[in-house]
């Protein structure tokens, strides 16, 4: 069959050339000479990597070439300030009075301005399965997270971390933390937050670490005992995604989650739910971020105070979003000349406006029009940007709205019930895995079992069987609220049974996740409360069971009341109610048959009717037939 | 007509220069060039427009070829010659007679009027060693060879009007001059002091080390040739030199310049340092002069060269129409987005790679800000589309994964005089089998483990420390039992990009397809005794972490061995450990593991700062592997690796496990072949690649990408703009070349049928008209269903609240392309009634309400009709209320696949034909 071979080959070839000259001479013969932009490099923050990534991929087609070598934000401010790169990108502004202890940085003064770039959220990345399958649904405190990155709470399993997951059964597992190795942004944005919200934890650990005296925010963070640092995002994301990293946690910019397919924790906020920073969530939070309008002061105007935002009470906020920013000359010098600032300045305009539309897609959040609209004032004092295009109404953000509102954060869904803090446990997935469920174990029925149904009424119910299983051990989580736990005032709001406030997350949950066990474990969650607030781990490590191998051991010598709160678990291993919101039940299984059954219907018929035109030898040969493929694989 | 005919008219057309990079010419005659070695020709093929120049004077048996000069964009060159005197290696590499390679712009200065050319002052030279305190490693030429220093105050050869003095200094500099005008006489402050605020070091503002593309040192072997690969730039990457674009300014009127490749050839040291201090140390620092002073520059050879207009139509400022999704087709939409503005009718497409599966949730599952088109390997899952939002695949670009590497030849001690005379040329070929790529992927070698000090590993004793000690290597790569390497790290793993993706998949399921590999990975020991590092253990009880690697096949490249190194503390602090991630850090894409190669250096943090202060210096970059001496591979694309000049490894099928196997090349010809391999997997008119024996021509990792569009997700303007876009890309941007627009070297075009595929699945994203709701869903019995208009004409009429959908129409009203489809298919369809939003509560309401927002723009009618669906509390589904609109949307279902097969009948002769090529 050599020559219907030989066809094959010919025919592209001279639809080729005829495309060809159907073209003339190709497709820019006709062009005329446009403006030519002269390279520029950038060096910096790898937190804002990808969105500044997808930029300058995209100004190629405008003529534009941008270098941009996503070292950190330290080693860009350095090598911006040594003059090697013509901006730098940033998440934290020049530190003149570095709190670490570092060498203090000097740019000249007014030689250079602020504009944030983009939005995100600093996100926790984490490997964890349980019995084999990923968990996807993770819930942690401010507190709990602090802990773990500041080597207090050591195990999956510690009651802290087993209160805010009432639906998982915690694994006995090591936590590995993943810290940034090189100066970074994001360890400066995560330190001020802890700093801001949990000052006393990350005072011990820093004093420990033999930092102190300068125990202020860091770009330089120290490794926790047990954790591993590793270089950029790209590192960290990198790290925690391996197979033997299964324990690990570490904090990047939620698009790496994205990028590699991965989940990250729902961090507790001050209005008491999980949330994870969605573009919407994050767009939500920074309207508490307090931009510095000061313009008389170069050195710190729109720069970022972010106390604002840690400590919104809106339940979508997101506690670790923040403002990563590029560093612009205003002033020419070593090998920044005018005509680089002429493209400069029309690439930072097209980050401001055009390229914030691919942001959230990314896994950022667009800027808000205020925002932008003082980061446009900022791009025209770059020597040799053309202040005549740079103008706000040809600026096409999604942010943007007619009457000044920032569209992105009021459209923003509310969390749902099962992501409040308290009993239920919300199953669907996070960061990467979105589509990826994780099988929660509804939350028991108190130890009468009477208010099961209260699981099945769908929105609130999960907290109302909550507040059923609390009421038992009500008094007991008093004293979990002692612990100072007691922040979480949204749980309590829910329940109603302010039994579930208290140890707060942490023991009022325990209570409700252990169904069988009533007063007693509520008890033992208030211990629970008081040992972890003294940092000692001796509650942890002492399972039951060990859900990863499924062999269960006598039940350990524990210390303390531990060993309660294990049983307690355990009782949450068997799901008790199936008619639940999160749950698998009859109307699930009949939603999966119709599907199925659908899917059949969608197939078989095309299936058969192709069989027929093949059969029939007709003019409209199968697409898809198994034989076909057969057939070529003996070729 | 013969396929030997058609063979030549393939190569002599323009297509030939596809793939230009990956021209082995063993692999299009089928034979070695040179038996026992693995090639030594890595220059890229001639071309209609190859030029051969001559040296002069002492020079004068050199003779220098440009293997294209015409139709240039930013691409690597080719330039080869001969009639060289060897290199002399000293104490610095390139002691003496060695070459330089610049870039320059301008007219010819008259200087020498056989080989006219431009003056020094144009070229991009002196930027190699550009960074405060130097950098080491690749440029190794010493003192001012690698500057624009020409010479000093008090030298001999010192004339203060030949160049700028710098009083300061004493330093006599060769301004550089751009095309634009400005001049930078000085390239460094010399002032500079890092620990001080404010200043710079490098003060040249159009090239510095990082953008410099000069060859400081390239070097002949002892028969008098060599060759090296040049990375010209265009006015985009290289203003100074402004090629491509109307940059030059003469008689007011802006011109393109003219353009030159100049080559510098170096004597020895005693003729090339005189006039200066260094003659009478010349042993000990070889020629340490500036290629841009005078005595040198009377050698320069100038080859002139010109460019493809380059200045893009496209303006800033104006909204994009956004696309995203796979990587492989990133270079290809570069190369349309420019061609696709010109006339100005459409808006600027952007692209944003990300993941396959991000991509397809794109698609499937749009949120607010979600692109409307994407670019995938795999379709998406046919039970996460809705059916009253079909998916359009249009087939897009075809190219492949491929190793990329970089290996000069170090021969192995005592070495024969042939393989002498070949130290630091480039191989040319290499071959794998998938067990190889499986070592290469699972750092089974020992110098993936080895960080410093090896791990305690029982199994690791026996395996090979790099790919050139392992037997298994060496058996269909004869050459390297004579060569040894310099860096193993590099030459026991390779450059891999992080993220997830489809290529990735594809990649594994070769190698777990193939027999030899499947059993290494589940832990036997291949014939040589090597073992599969356990952690990448198929089996569950030979893996180490109890889990079974590679079920189902990964669409990652983990690094999944945990070992890290700790150093000892040193003085003033304890470096933190080291593990599988720094040793060998991941790249961000194919692009970046590219352009690793071809520089040699993947900016791994392993070197240990002894001074260091805080755990977070201890370890700095490693630098540029040495001239001469590199060795890298990676896992690219077909077309980063043609863009970077990277020589590619042949590969072995799954399942060619015998004594003879047959190595096929990421050419044309392999790769058009494996796109024919290719077979249609659970989505009709989407093709996958079949990892098997198929044929004997076809490249196993070919990969074919699709376009993937909703387009009743979408408003009528952008499904016109995504229509222009397929059929701008799957027709006039499918020819191969450089200009922009075309379809770039390294992808094969997409065959006539898959061309056919992509304008008809155009014409249907341009013109598919929803299916209207339909009538209550009781009424809808099997082919009665009442025919109304297009929802477009349906007035917007409210929908009895709880039962969804008011209409239903026959599938038949809409699309052109289906009603060519002939009587066969109508009655086919005819049958089946199309129906129903109706039964949209089955898949679940929360997904409803997230497609709301993207959906504003799309017909109104059907958003309302899901409004509606969505108030339907989910709670009332029962088993009887399911059943009814369940039927509609089977039956709905039932008709729009029917419709998608109709719309493809030209696409579908194409599969018929493999079937007609027997063996």
């Amino acid at each position: 069959m050599k020559r219907r071979a030989s066809r094959r080959l010919v025919v592209p070839f001279a639809a080729a050339v005829l495309a060809a000259l159907i073209l003339g001479s190709g497709p820019m013969a006709s062009v005329d000479a446009q403006e030519s932009y002269q390279r520029i490099s950038g060096e910096g923050s790898s937190w804002s990597a990808n969105a500044i990534d997808a930029m300058r991929v995209n100004v190629r087609q405008f003529g534009i070439t941008v270098d941009f070598n996503p070292s950190g934000s330290s080693a860009g401010r350095k090598n911006y300030l040594n003059g090697t790169v013509d901006f730098a990108a940033s998440d934290i502004p020049f530190q003149f009075e570095p709190e670490d202890g570092s060498p203090p940085e000097s740019p000249a003064p007014d030689s250079y301005v602020y504009i944030p770039v983009t939005a995100g959220g600093t996100a926790f990345m984490y490997n964890l399965n349980i019995n084999g399958q990923r968990v996807t649904n993770l819930r942690l405190s401010g507190e709990n997270i602090s802990k773990i990155f500041t080597g207090v709470i050591k195990q999956w399993n510690d009651p802290a971390i087993v209160a805010d997951n009432p639906g998982l059964v915690m694994p006995a597992r090591a936590i590995v933390p993943v810290v940034r190795s090189d100066g970074s942004g994001a360890s400066a944005q995560f330190t001020l937050w802890m700093i801001a919200r949990h000052k006393g934890i990350w005072d011990a650990y820093c004093q420990s670490s033999g930092r102190a005296p300068k125990c202020g925010s860091t770009s330089f963070y120290p490794t926790p005992p047990g954790g591993i640092a590793q270089g950029g995002d790209l590192g960290v994301a990198g790290y925690v995604s391996q197979g033997f990293a299964e324990g690990a946690i570490g904090y990047v910019n939620y698009s790496y989650a994205l990028g590699v397919q991965f989940p990250v924790a729902k961090v507790l906020n001050a209005g008491g739910f999980y949330t994870e920073p969605t573009p919407e969530n994050v767009a939500v939070s920074l309207l508490e971020a307090k931009i510095n309008n000061d313009e008389s002061n170069p050195a710190t105007y729109l720069t970022q105070d972010l106390s604002g935002v840690y400590s919104n009470g809106d339940p979508r906020n997101y506690e670790l979003s923040s403002y990563s920013y590029f560093i612009l000359p205003t002033k020419v010098g070593g090998q920044f000349t005018e005509a680089k600032g002429r493209t400069l300045g029309r690439f930072s305009y097209y980050a401001m406006c055009e390229a914030q539309q691919q942001s959230a897609s990314l896994g950022y959040s667009p800027l808000p029009v205020n925002l932008v609209s003082a980061s446009l004032e900022q791009i025209a004092k770059i020597p040799g940007a053309e202040v005549e295009n740079i103008n706000i109404q040809a600026c096409n953000n999604p942010t943007f709205s007619a009457d000044g509102t920032n569209v992105l954060a009021r459209d923003a869904p509310r969390p749902a019930e099962c992501d409040k803090q308290g009993a239920a446990q919300c199953a669907t997935g996070t960061g990467g895995l979105q589509d990826v469920q994780t099988a929660t174990a509804p939350p028991a029925a108190g130890s009468g079992g009477a208010t099961a149904p209260g699981g099945a009424a769908a929105p609130g119910g999960g907290a109302a069987s909550g507040g059923g299983a609390a009421s038992g051990g009500g008094a007991a989580t008093g004293g979990g609220a002692a612990t100072g736990g007691g922040a979480a005032s949204g749980g309590g709001a829910a329940t109603g049974g302010g039994a579930a406030t208290g140890g707060g997350a942490a023991t009022g949950g325990g209570a409700a996740t252990g169904g069988a066990t009533t007063g007693g474990a509520t008890t033992d969650g208030a211990a629970t409360g008081g040992a972890t607030t003294d940092g000692t781990g001796a509650l942890t490590g002492e399972e039951a069971c060990d859900p990863d191998t499924g062999i269960c051991g006598p039940a350990a010598q524990v210390s303390g009341g531990g060993a309660v709160a294990a049983v307690a678990q355990l009782g949450a291993v068997i799901p008790t109610t199936l008619d639940q919101n999160a749950g698998w039940g009859s109307k699930q299984t009949l939603m999966v048959i119709v599907i199925l059954f659908t899917l059949g219907l969608v197939f078989i018929p095309a299936y058969a009717w192709r069989q027929m035109a093949v059969v029939s030898g007709a003019s409209l040969p199968s697409p898809a037939s198994q034989p076909v493929a057969q057939d070529r694989v003996s070729v | 007509m013969s396929r030997r005919r058609v063979v030549r008219n393939w190569v002599v057309s323009p297509l030939a220069i596809m793939l230009a990079s990956l021209a082995i010419v063993g692999s299009a005659s089928g034979a070695d060039d040179l038996a026992g070695s693995q090639g030594t020709d890595t220059s890229l093929p001639a071309t209609e427009s190859q030029v051969t120049v001559g040296g002069r004077g002492s020079f004068e048996s050199l003779r220098i070829t440009v293997n294209q000069t015409r139709n240039l964009t930013n691409q690597a060159v080719s330039i080869t010659w001969a009639g060289g005197q060897p290199t002399i290696q000293g104490p610095g590499r390139f002691a003496g007679n060695f070459l330089q390679i610049f870039q320059c712009w301008g007219d010819d200065d008259g200087s020498v009027p056989g080989n006219p050319g431009p003056p020094p002052e144009q070229c991009v030279q002196g930027a190699s060693n550009g960074t405060y305190n130097g950098v080491s490693g690749a440029a190794f030429p010493a003192g001012n060879a690698t500057s624009r220093v020409i010479s000093q105050s008090g030298w001999a050869n010192f004339d203060a009007t030949d160049g700028n003095f710098d009083a300061r200094t004493g330093l006599l500099w060769r301004p550089f001059r751009s095309v634009g005008g400005s001049v930078v006489n000085e390239q460094v402050d010399p002032n500079f002091n890092p620990v001080l605020p404010g200043g710079n070091y490098w003060l040249n503002s159009f090239f510095n080390i990082i953008t410099t593309n000069e060859v400081p040192g390239a070097a002949t072997s002892a028969d008098g040739t060599g060759a090296e690969l040049f990375q010209l730039e265009t006015g985009v990457q290289s203003s100074g030199l402004g090629c491509g674009q109307r940059t030059q300014t003469v008689n007011g009127q802006r011109q393109i310049p003219k353009c030159w490749i100049v080559v510098v050839p170096r004597g020895t040291p005693t003729v090339e340092n005189t006039g200066t201090p260094l003659l009478d140390r010349a042993d000990n620092f070889g020629v340490s002069t500036s290629p841009l002073a005078e005595a040198p520059w009377a050698n320069r050879i100038s080859i002139p060269i010109e460019f493809n207009p380059v200045d893009s139509p496209c303006r800033l400022g104006v909204t994009e129409r956004r696309i995203a999704g796979n990587e492989l087709a990133a270079p290809a939409v570069a190369s349309w987005q420019p061609a696709l503005c010109t006339g100005g009718s459409l808006p600027p497409f952007s692209y944003a790679p990300t993941g396959d599966g991000q991509a397809r949730g794109f698609i499937s599952n749009p949120t607010a800000g979600s692109p409307g088109m994407a670019i995938v390997q795999r379709p998406i899952d046919p039970a996460a589309v809705r059916p009253n939002n079909p998916v359009v695949y249009a087939p897009l670009t075809v190219s492949g994964l491929t190793i990329g590497f970089n290996v000069e030849r170090i021969p192995r001690s005592p070495a024969s005089p042939e393989s002498q005379a070949l130290e630091g040329v480039r191989v040319a070929e290499i071959n794998l089998t998938p067990r190889l790529v499986a070592k290469l992927l699972t750092q089974s070698y020992g110098r993936q483990l080895e960080i410093f000090s090896p791990p305690n590993y029982d199994w690791l004793e026996a395996n090979p420390a790099q790919l050139v000690n392992d037997p298994d290597f060496v058996q269909f790569n004869p050459e390297f039992a004579q060569l040894s390497i310099f860096e193993g790290r590099s030459f026991s793993g390779l450059q891999l990009p992080t993220a997830n993706s489809d290529a990735a998949e594809q990649l594994w399921k070769w190698v777990l397809a193939d027999p030899e590999a499947a059993a290494f990975l589940a832990g036997t020991p291949d014939e040589f005794d090597m073992k599969v590092n356990p952690a990448y253990n198929t089996t569950a009880a030979g893996n180490t972490t109890g889990n079974a690697f590679g079920n189902p096949a990964p669409n990652s490249f983990p690094k999944a061995d945990p070992y890290c190194f700790q150093s000892e503390p040193l003085a003033s602090t304890t470096p933190p450990p080291l593990c599988g991630t720094d040793w060998m850090p991941y790249a961000r894409s194919f692009d970046e593991t590219a352009s690793r190669a071809r520089r040699a250096f993947d900016g791994a943090r392993i070197a240990l700062n002894v001074f260091a202060q805080s755990p977070s210096t201890a370890w700095g970059r490693s630098t540029p592997q040495v001239l001469g001496r590199r060795a890298m591979l990676s896992l690219t694309d077909t077309s980063s690796a043609s863009t970077y000049g990277l020589q590619t490894a042949r590969l072995s099928r799954s399942g060619d496990n015998g004594p003879d196997r047959t190595f096929i090349a990421p050419d044309s010809r392999g790769l058009s072949a494996g796109l024919a391999a290719m077979a249609p997997g659970k989505v009709p008119g989407v093709l996958e690649p079949v990892a098997g024996l198929v044929s004997r021509d076809a490249y196993p990792l070919t990969t074919l990408t699709y376009a993937a569009i909703a387009p009743l997700a979408l408003d009528a303007q952008a499904r016109s703009e995504y229509a222009a876009f397929l059929e701008y890309s799957t027709a006039a941007g499918q020819v191969v070349g450089n200009r922009l627009g075309q379809l770039p070297p390294g992808y094969v075009p997409l065959n006539a049928e898959l061309v056919a595929q992509a304008a008809a699945a155009a014409q249907t994203v341009r013109n598919l008209q929803p299916v209207a709701p339909a009538a209550p869903p009781a009424a809808v019995p099997e082919s009665a269903a009442p025919v109304v208009p297009p929802v477009t004409e349906t007035p917007q009429t409210p929908a009895p609240a709880p039962a969804p959908a008011p209409a239903s129409t026959p599938s038949q009203s809409s699309t052109p392309a289906r009603s060519t489809a002939g009587s066969t298919q109508s009655s086919a369809t005819a049958t089946v009634p199309a129906a129903v939003d109706a039964a949209v509560p089955v898949d679940a309401e929360v997904a409803v309400v997230e497609t709301d927002d993207a959906l504003v723009e799309s017909e109104e009618v059907v958003a309302e009709a899901r409004r509606k669906v969505t108030a339907t509390p989910s709670e009332s589904v029962g088993p009887i209320r399911v059943a009814v609109p369940v039927l509609g949307v089977m039956a709905l279902a039932s008709a729009l696949m029917a419709l998608e097969l109709t719309k493809r009948p030209r696409r579908s002769l194409k599969l018929d034909d493999p079937l007609q090529e027997g063996p």
